[in-house]
């Protein structure tokens, strides 16, 4: 996260935010693209994802005043989970046809394996926190990263993130063993 | 009990299976950002993820009628569909998918595609373009009944008084999706399959197992049992529409016959989507896209 220290100021003028925007944003996209990518599974709609995140950061001031990586992490995650929760819901009605349809796009081609669809059904399921923060780690986020992004005390991570791997891996195995 | 590195290592490598296998399109991301202003939001591009927003979840079930005792298996077609505003997800179960391939393939033309999947595909008229088609499995998917959990599902259903039999415990439901043609067009696609094919032991108390899958999924007895006697006369898919999501459903009329219309609407309130899904002799088609209702039913009217 090299530019995990850039901050958007409220106070800048326009063109330098636009420049400082690009700048975040080349400095950002892929990463963001990719930590939806984990969670939805089809390019094209990460991407639109992605897009989404770094329009809301254009727009509004929410990332102003923190460092925008982490400010972009914590949103990109959970542009991700709640389209997988959407997906998930959906899926209560489409789940025997509808999802094997979705790839239709040249990039969507791709589908999920099976074990894909097993890890994104129970992250669908477990807390938001928990969910973001497996997510995020397994992204490559330090603790302290973790910390940043989900407003959490950098202390108390190590715990959480033991709590979020054991109720994983209880759903897990409840819905498909070992 | 397992220790910390075991269980961080285990976690690791179920979520290491999401690492993405593709580059993001950063030019195409930054097209896709300079062409948004804050007047004038473009609608967001139609997905496929979401292009069945009303569709399918297979609750077969395979009527008693239809049991001949000479045979170890019975096959049924299903040739229609039936939309039920129900929540699948009670059901005890999940089916077990196999795809014969894993994504689908693209086909050049549409002969190429009729040999792909073995019919020949139906194209709107409407459209003054060929679409883009590919051609998705076989795609087999079986349940396998628990005797125990039916009945805990019933008791959680509150439906008490039904008893799941316990011959059912272990037995395999089959289900078979022959090739899928999908044809995808600017802003909407359609899809078309022949009919399902559902294979269940021969003597399985079918129009029994239907009424007790309704009664889980929580319909009354009397309902159940109307559903039972429905899918013995004429065998369909169940399509299972959860009463909580946003999506109308309504039966037009289509020149070939009756269809149903959803409507699927954003959680602001917004509409998503329309969803046609008809069926005709040989196959089930669905038309799906950012179109109004009046334009679904015109271009399924020129299907030929």
């Amino acid at each position: 996260m090299n530019a995990s220290s850039q901050v958007i100021t409220p106070d800048h003028p326009v063109e330098d935010t636009a420049m400082e925007f690009e700048t975040i944003f080349d400095a950002h996209y892929v990463r963001v693209a990719r930590v939806i990518g984990r969670i939805v599974h089809d390019p094209a709609r990460a991407e639109e994802l992605a897009v989404d995140v770094f329009w809301k950061l254009w727009r509004s001031s929410t990332g102003s005043g923190e460092n925008v990586g982490a400010w972009l992490s914590r949103a990109a995650v959970r542009a991700g989970l709640d389209e997988l929760r959407k997906q998930a819901r959906r899926a209560k009605y489409e789940r025997f046809v509808g999802w094997l349809l979705e790839p239709r796009t040249p990039e969507a081609l791709h589908i999920a394996t099976e074990e894909q669809l097993r890890v994104r059904s129970i992250l669908a399921l477990l807390t938001s926190r928990d969910a973001e923060m497996l997510v995020l780690r397994s992204d490559g986020l330090t603790y302290q990263e973790l910390a940043q992004a989900l407003g959490l005390n950098p202390a108390s991570i190590g715990t959480l993130l033991s709590r979020a791997q054991d109720s994983f891996r209880k759903e897990y195995t409840k819905r498909y063993g070992i | 009990m397992e220790s910390k590195p075991q269980l961080n290592e285990w976690t690791d490598a179920k979520l290491a299976t999401l690492t993405p296998e593709w580059e993001p399109n950063t030019v195409r991301a930054r097209a896709r950002l300079n062409s948004r202003s804050p007047m004038a939001m473009r609608p967001r591009r139609l997905r496929f993820a979401a292009a069945l927003a009303a569709a399918l979840v297979l609750v077969a079930m395979l009527p008693a009628t239809r049991a001949v005792g000479q045979r170890i298996w019975d096959r049924l077609f299903l040739t229609g569909v039936t939309v039920v505003r129900v929540d699948p997800d009670a059901l005890p179960w999940s089916l077990n998918i196999h795809i014969g391939q894993k994504s689908p393939v693209r086909a050049e033309t549409a002969r190429a595609a009729a040999q792909a999947a073995g019919f020949t595909p139906m194209f709107p008229q409407e459209f003054g373009q060929s679409p883009q088609l590919a051609v998705l499995g076989p795609i087999t998917a079986s349940v396998n009944l628990n005797a125990r959990q039916l009945q805990e599902a019933l008791d959680k259903a509150g439906a008490s008084n039904v008893r799941a039999r316990q011959e059912w415990d272990g037995v395999k439901l089959g289900i078979e999706v022959r090739p899928i043609v999908i044809a995808e067009y600017p802003g909407s696609t359609l899809m078309q399959m022949q009919p399902l094919t559902l294979d269940a032991p021969a003597g399985f108390a079918m129009s029994e197992f239907v009424e007790v899958a309704f009664r889980i999924l929580g319909l009354g007895a009397g309902e159940a049992s109307q559903m039972a006697r429905q899918f013995a006369e004429h065998p369909t898919w169940f399509l299972g529409v959860p009463q909580e999501d946003a999506v109308q459903m309504r039966e037009v009329r289509l020149d070939s016959g009756p269809a149903m219309l959803l409507e699927d609407f954003k959680e602001d309130g917004g509409k998503e989507r329309t969803t046609l899904i008809w069926s005709i002799k040989d196959r089930t088609l669905i038309l799906s896209g950012d179109m109004t209702p009046d334009r679904a039913v015109a271009i399924a009217n020129s299907v030929r």
